[in-house]
């Protein structure tokens, strides 16, 4: 038996950080989670599965019934006019949509609607069975665990839980769950939905996230896509994630050691978006678009020089395409190091000394003197977000982490600075 | 070195010169009024201490001073531009003094430092700022990008992500609103449906209401016809008017008949008239006879031509005849050989013409006469003579010199000749013969020429010419060439005459041979009968002239015979017209009428038979119209009739016609409406045939029911088109939705604004990063290496300001120094400062760098020229303390000039050891300070004690100010940290410090040491850092207070809600969140839902709504001691204090 794993389409978003003119080759909808529900459904009658499992979160918007429900009642009636039965849980982002489409397509079918538990059957061609149990967020803020109401009891068939939560985050509104509640269950696997970011189901007890359908922003990258699911006749359940999402994101790093001419960091980047390409053009989905987040490292004495070269001629302006596979560049970023040794520069009094201290502060071990530097620019950095313009984004201050990273990247940048002038000024 | 005594002998503007002594080593106070000196002073002692000072200005100035450093005396003595240096009373080198450019450091007057942009200010900071940057431009990097943002920085993108929300928003409520309209969608269907029915039977009830109608009208309609005469069916309506039509068309007709009998009567009058009634002549007959007529016409033309020709033929013979000389009738006669016997006369004619001619010519040129005059002969006889006369010799002219040259000559030969006879030889006598023929010869001989000359004379006389003028040579040849010239000429005219008899000879004999030819022509022409002169004149025109009378002849016989020919063929024609004519009495009444007379008859003739012709064609048409009229006439007769048979009348009853007619439309209208009633009538009964209930009613004429029931029904029906369109669009819309897909566009929008404006953020965390880094870096370095004079010029300015006032000193840019105000933590530019503070920041900056200025060289007293006039008391004051500090830690001398005695008073309360000089006295002018108490210490401003009163109390004496939690942290007053420490706080106010800024100034001071102990500036410090994280914490999760500016600026108030919406904001204290509430639940009318939504969201974007909840009290004294514990010793007991502040600041919050 064969069951593709969806979740979190969020049907009725479009991918974030695609540059104009790859949205205008390849379009918006096709690249977002419209056109990844669509290659999905495809895939699925393709490859004949006995069942689709939904787990929640399959729109953006509860209430979004006039264009992404269309999207989702098309795609759900292609599944089940092939003969391929259709179940789903709803999430935090679905709990109308998802009881409507149960009305209006009467083959699909709401599993837990209403918060209770409920259990289904799915027999396969060759005499296979599975149970899946599944439980439909009831309201669009749940603070406490599903599995605190109980499970329906186990089966001698495999059991897959099938649920959209928040696993341990004890404070979440979407339906928090203890990873220990969920290893207890009576399942032979569990099928989450809400974290974008999927997990490793491969094993033997298939236990986590599938991940979104489709990578939304680059905050999500890496593959994407459904997972097929087999139940073997002695029951054994495998899993493997199907790549299909046509967009995806990737981090590439750029190291520039060496590098003679700034000029050069072009074809360094070029080379790496090559080297990406080798590796996502061979595998069997290919996406239509790959977005590179390029992270130039290393340590060079050409870093001015790189980032002028950088800003003049940027790579986010170009548009790669290899093999039918079209790569942008929607960020970069200068981590490289100044080419000085840091330790002796930092033996002066000079400013160029006061800053190589601080970097190698922020660069090393997490001492008290790290920790006041950071609480120091804490009280200042904290405030931003709050003031305006910024705070109409309702940003959350940044944390330690984020803090120190800036902090590091900004004292390389003013001890550049600083050098350069040295330099002009000898 | 301090100044001992200062004599001023000659200073510019100083007269008489006086001398100030017994200065004091520390503050001296020189008082005087304007004009009494004061600034002289300063100027005598730059003089005295520096030779380019007052140069050229004759200055005799001399100043002591005490050298500290030598202990010993120095003495300056400035004589002009010479200064000369005593050292305990030898002379020596000069001190080593600062360099002069810094001289304003120490002599500081009040319009030095009213002036910001003062040069001495301006080095003092770039030197402090080559000190200060270490070689690097940490500024420059601040403010340079990515570190230093502009404040427009996000602006752009929060407002776009602010489209974007509002656009979202937009979006979202139509979705909404598309959701409630699909949910009434069934019902709007199904109240369609009924709409419609309601409205099918509303007509039906229409329809019923109308038979019932119209079967009342048919029944009045067949009553009102009734009254009619009958046979009014028959009539047509048009009777009257074609009776009418047709008479006169009768009319007509009877007199059209009339006429043309008239007509046919006058055209038969008009035939007999023209007398070819019977004739059988006509056009053709009159045809053949017109060729006849042509012809006669061309022959009398042709007879007149040739008549005329015929005439000038003959005229063209007689003149020939009479140009050959003939008489008229003559016939001239030719034969050959009298033609060659003229022809030769005539050659030979030619042949003697031209030599004649030209003998002619020759003699006219030739000269007449016989011989010519003078002779030649004799002329030249007397050529000759004169030519003999010219000939003769002449005798030399005898001047004087020839005669002395002949005479000495002569003398010399003689005298030689003697002597050499005597002396020599005799013979040599011999010698003087010849010598003596020679003289007679040369000198005496008579002239033999003159005689040839006058026989010459004699001779010419006699040939008659007449002689020269004078006998003289040159008269002689004047008359020789006239005489030359006269005998060519005679010579000429005697040829001239030869050769005339020669050519008349000539002449003579060829007239003679011509004579004869002529002779012979006349003879020709007597025997051919012409006049023998046209014979010689040409024999060709003759030979013309006679062939021309031959030809003249032929055609004057020629044209005679055509002439006859012509004149008998008209003569045969015009009989043959003539007998014609007279046939039909056109014969012309002249006799042999010509060809013109004949035409015009026949012309005649032709008129009558065509007017013949048109009056036998009038007389038929007559015929045939009468004949039409009289059928005509029949036919209108005959419809009369029929007109009033078809209206069943009698003819000619016009009468019962008429009022048939009167009424017929009244009868045809009701016949119209009956029909249309009853067709009505037949349609509505036909639509109600399966609705036997309505006919029913009908039958029953139940009308009230019928109208009853149709009004609900169609009330019913009314609302139809409102459902249609309503379901229309709301179809519509669910359908463009799902194509157009707003929401997600919108979706995306806002996602790309935020993710815009979450760029900007990190720009502006990783700009804050670097600011602060960069700050950090540059205090930290800045403190390590700043230079001494910055670090005592900020300590000053504290001082002066009374910690009110920070000093802030830039590397760079225009502004050097400036001020941070430490209650607010504002920066201030110098031209923003007031004057007093400013005057006190350049007084700090030029004292402090003036002392660190002169290191290594000779410590020169400070001068304050009304520097501090337009200080406040307390200001002075602390100036005033500073100085004397100065001065006595210091060693410094202290000069302050000044006009006003109060300043002195001042100074005397300040610093008691000032010494006062009243410079008018000293210069034995009016006193300054005219009484003891003029130096009385001046009231100051006594703090009150705490002595007795509790701290509420105390805060009330004092005028502490509640807290604003929405203000500065800096602007809280000091006595909230110091509740239990009201001794402290009477202590800091009397140093001026009354507020959380200033308190932290202070403590950052140097001179904190000197007012506060060691403990209590750490626990000072701590409650300082409290008091900030308990504001913080105070402000989470609340909201700031709702104004009316901000009401204004989210946009969501229009002016209609505004001022009730400020009202309500006001009762609710500018609760963002209650206001939200209060407008949800009503509190102003017609408040919208999505305006309150917007406010909300502005309220909520602009921080006037916080998201989050507030902080307990627990959270917040907890967060109060986090921040202080790293302020506070281990061993104190920091909760409690904390929660004192915390209850302290709440205590003191506004209300």
């Amino acid at each position: 038996m064969k069951l593709l794993c969806i979740a979190d389409i969020h049907l009725g978003r479009q991918p974030s950080r695609v540059p104009s003119p790859v949205l205008e080759r390849l379009g918006g909808r096709e690249l977002g989670p419209a056109g990844a529900w669509a290659r999905a459904v495809e895939f699925a009658v393709a490859q004949g599965v006995d069942a689709v499992l939904l787990a929640g979160d399959v729109v953006e918007q509860e209430d979004d019934f006039h264009e992404a429900y269309p999207d989702l009642r098309r795609g759900v009636e292609r599944l089940t006019g092939a003969g391929i039965r259709v179940l789903g849980v709803t999430g935090n982002h679905d709990v109308k949509v998802l009881p409507r489409l149960a009305e209006g397509v009467p083959a699909f079918e709401l599993l837990g609607a209403g918060g209770i538990w409920q259990a289904e059957v799915l027999a396969g061609d060759d005499g296979s069975r599975v149970r899946v149990l599944g439980w439909s967020f009831p309201e669009p803020v749940v603070r406490v665990s599903p599995l605190a109401s109980g499970l329906p009891g186990g089966d001698a068939m495999p059991t897959i839980g099938l649920l959209h939560c928040d696993r341990d985050q004890l404070g979440s509104s979407y339906a928090p769950v203890r990873s220990s509640e969920l290893r207890e269950a009576p399942v032979d696997g569990w099928l989450l939905g809400h974290i974008h970011k999927p997990d490793d189901l491969s094993g033997e007890r298939p236990d986590g996230y599938l991940g979104s359908l489709t990578g939304m922003d680059p905050g999500e990258p890496g593959a994407h896509g459904p997972w097929l699911l087999e139940v073997a006749g002695d029951g054994r359940i495998a899993m493997e994630q199907v790549p299909l999402a046509p967009l995806r994101w990737t981090e590439l790093d750029v190291p520039v050691d060496g590098l003679e001419a700034a000029e050069d960091v072009h074809r360094l980047i070029t080379e790496m978006i090559e080297a990406c390409h080798a590796e996502v053009g061979a595998a069997s989905h290919r996406p239509d678009a790959v977005g590179c987040r390029l992270r130039l490292t290393g340590r060079s004495d050409l870093r001015a020089a790189i980032e002028r070269s950088l800003n003049a001629d940027d790579p986010k302006a170009g548009v790669y395409e290899r093999d039918g596979i079209v790569y942008f560049v929607h960020d970069w970023r200068l981590e490289v190091l100044p080419a000085i040794d840091l330790e002796a520069a930092a033996e002066g009094t000079d400013p160029v000394a006061l800053l190589a201290r601080r970097v190698m502060l922020l660069r090393g071990a997490d001492t008290d003197a790290r920790r006041e530097l950071i609480a120091a620019a804490r009280e200042r950095m904290v405030a931003v977000p709050r003031e305006r313009p910024y705070n109409t984004l309702g940003a959350e201050p940044p944390d330690d982490e984020r803090i120190a990273a800036t902090l590091e990247a900004a004292a390389l940048e003013a001890l550049d600075s600083l050098l350069q002038q040295q330099e002009s000024h000898p | 070195m301090r100044l001992r005594s200062l004599h001023i002998a000659r200073l510019p503007g100083i007269r008489p010169g006086f001398t100030l002594d017994e200065f004091a080593p520390g503050v001296n106070v020189v008082v005087g009024p304007n004009a009494s000196g004061k600034s002289s002073l300063v100027r005598a002692l730059r003089a005295a201490l520096y030779r380019d000072e007052s140069r050229h200005e004759g200055v005799h100035v001399e100043a002591t001073f005490d050298d500290e450093d030598a202990n010993g005396t120095l003495a300056a003595l400035r004589v002009g531009d010479d200064l000369h240096w005593q050292r305990d009373g030898s002379p020596g080198e000069a001190p080593a003094l600062p360099e002069r450019r810094f001289l304003s450091c120490y002599t500081l007057g009040v319009e030095d430092l009213l002036d910001d942009a003062h040069e001495t200010d301006t080095e003092i900071a770039e030197r402090l700022a080559r000190e200060l940057a270490g070689g690097y431009d940490l500024r420059g990097v601040r403010e340079s990008a990515p570190f230093r943002l502009k404040s427009t920085h996000g602006r752009k993108e929060a407002n776009e992500l602010a489209e974007a929300d509002q656009e979202l928003r937009r979006r979202m409520q139509a979705q909404q609103q598309l959701q409630r309209d699909e949910a009434r969608l069934d019902t709007l269907r199904a109240q369609k449906a009924e709409a419609e029915t309601a409205g099918r039977e509303a007509d039906l009830h229409e329809r019923a209401l109308d038979l019932l109608d119209k079967r009342r009208q048919h029944r009045a309609l067949e009553q009102r016809l009734q009254e009619f005469p009958e046979g009014m069916e028959r009539l047509r309506g048009d009777e009257p008017d074609t009776l009418a039509e047709l008479r006169g068309r009768l009319q007509q007709q009877e007199t059209d008949r009339r006429e043309a009998a008239d007509r046919r009567a006058s055209a038969e009058a008009a035939l007999r008239e023209s007398g070819l009634a019977d004739a059988e002549v006509d056009e053709g007959t009159l045809g053949d006879h017109r060729p006849a007529l042509n012809r006669l016409q061309k022959i009398e033309t042709q007879l007149e031509q040739k008549g005329s020709e015929w005439a000038q033929a003959q005229a063209t013979l007689a003149q020939t005849v009479q140009a050959l000389g003939g008489e008229p009738g003559q016939t001239v006669r030719l034969e050959p050989a009298t033609i060659g016997k003229v022809e030769q006369a005539l050659e030979e004619k030619r042949q003697l013409d031209a030599p004649l001619r030209g003998l002619a010519h020759e003699l006219d040129q030739l000269p007449t006469g016989e011989a010519p005059a003078p002779d030649p002969g004799q002329l030249r006889t007397a050529r000759g003579e004169l030519l003999r006369w010219l000939a003769a010799p002449r005798a030399p002219v005898w001047t004087a010199t020839r005669i002395l040259a002949v005479l000495a000559t002569l003398g010399a030969a003689i005298a030689g000749i003697t002597l050499a006879g005597l002396e020599v030889h005799r013979w040599l006598f011999g010698l003087f013969l010849p010598l003596a023929f020679g003289g007679y010869i040369l000198i005496l001989r008579p002239a033999a020429g003159d005689t040839r000359r006058r026989e010459a004379e004699a001779r010419f006389r006699e040939s008659g010419e007449a002689p020269p003028e004078e006998w003289d040579p040159a008269r002689v040849e004047e008359r020789l060439a006239a005489l030359d010239r006269a005998v060519v000429e005679a010579e000429q005219e005697d040829r001239g005459i030869e050769r005339r008899r020669v050519v008349a000879r000539e002449r003579d004999a060829k007239r003679e041979v011509l004579a004869a030819v002529d002779e012979r022509l006349r003879g020709i022409a007597a025997r051919v009968g012409h006049d023998p002169d046209e014979l010689n004149a040409s024999l060709h025109r003759w030979l013309k002239l006679v062939a021309d009378q031959d030809q003249a002849r032929r055609n004057v016989k020629a044209l005679r015979a055509e002439h006859e020919r012509l004149a008998a063929e008209a003569e045969r024609l015009r009989q043959q017209l003539l007998t014609f004519l007279t046939q039909h009495g056109e014969a012309p009444d002249i006799e042999q009428p010509g060809a013109d007379a004949l035409a015009d008859r026949i012309d005649r003739l032709a008129a009558r038979l065509r007017q013949r012709e048109q009056t036998r064609q009038d007389i038929d048409q007559a015929d045939r119209e009468m004949r039409r009229l009289d059928q005509e006439i029949e036919t209108s007769q005959t419809k009369i009739r029929g007109v009033f048979e078809r209206a069943g009348l009698a003819p000619d009853e016009d009468d019962a016609l008429r009022q048939r007619m009167e009424r017929l439309e009244e009868w045809q209208a009701l016949t119209k409406e009956l029909t249309n009633t009853r067709r009505l009538e037949i349609d509505r009964q036909e639509h109600l045939s399966d609705r036997n209930d309505l006919l029913q009613r009908v039958d029953d004429e139940d009308e009230n029911a019928l109208c009853s029931r149709r009004d609900t029904l169609r009330e019913q029906a009314d609302s139809l088109e409102e459902l249609i369109q309503e379901i229309t669009r709301i179809t519509g819309d669910l359908e463009r939705a799902g194509h157009e897909r707003a929401l997600e566009a919108a979706r995306a929008q806002h996602q790309q604004a935020r993710e815009r404006l979450n760029d900007r953020l990190d720009e502006a965390l990783y700009a804050e990063a670097g600011q602060f880094l960069l700050e950090g870096v540059e205090a930290e370095h800045e403190q390590a290496v700043q230079p001494a004079a910055l670090r005592q010029a900020r300590e000053w300015f504290k001082r002066f300001t009374h910690y009110q006032y920070e000093l802030v000193f830039a590397a760079d840019g225009e502004t050097r120094f400036a001020a941070r105000e430490t209650t607010s933590g504002e920066h201030r530019r110098l031209s923003e400062l007031s004057s007093g503070t400013r005057m006190q920041l350049l007084l700090a900056v030029r004292i402090a760098f003036a002392l660190s200025a002169e290191r290594g060289t000779t410590r020169l007293p400070l001068i304050l020229d009304e520097a501090l006039t337009t200080a406040d008391p307390e200001r002075f004051r602390a100036v005033a303390e500073s100085l004397t500090v100065l001065a006595r830690e210091d060693g410094r001398q202290v000069f302050y000039l000044t006009a006003q005695p109060d300043d002195a008073r001042y100074w005397a309360e300040y610093a008691p050891d000032a010494h006062c000089i009243d410079l008018a006295e000293r210069r034995g002018r009016a006193r300054a300070v005219d009484a003891a108490e003029a130096l009385a210490p001046a009231e100051r401003a006594v703090v009150p004690s705490p002595d007795g009163q509790s701290a509420e109390e105390y805060a009330v004496t004092i005028g502490v100010p509640p807290i604003d939690p929405w203000s500065e942290v800096e602007a809280i007053h000091v006595f909230y940290l110091l509740r239990d420490e009201l001794a402290l706080v009477k202590r800091l106010l009397e140093l001026g410090v009354n507020r959380v800024g200033q308190l932290e100034t202070l403590l950052g001071s140097d001179a904190v040491d000197t007012v506060l102990s060691g403990e209590q500036r750490e626990w000072l410090r701590a409650r300082v850092e409290g008091v900030r994280a308990w504001i913080h914490a105070w402000r989470h999760g609340r909201g700031r207070p709702v104004d009316r500016a901000a009401l204004e600026a989210s946009g969501a108030v229009s002016s209609t809600f505004m001022e009730r919406v400020v009202d309500l904001n006001h009762r609710l204290g500018g609760d963002g969140e209650a206001l939200i509430e209060r407008l949800a639940v009503g509190d102003v009318a017609r408040f919208q839902t999505d305006k309150r939504e917007e406010l909300r969201a502005w309220l909520l974007n602009h921080g006037y709504i916080s998201g989050e909840e507030a902080l307990s009290g627990l959270e917040i004294e907890l967060r109060v001691v986090s921040t202080m514990r790293p302020w506070v010793a281990e061993d104190g007991d920091l909760t409690g204090d904390a929660r004192m502040l915390v209850q302290s600041l709440e205590g003191g919050l506004q209300r």
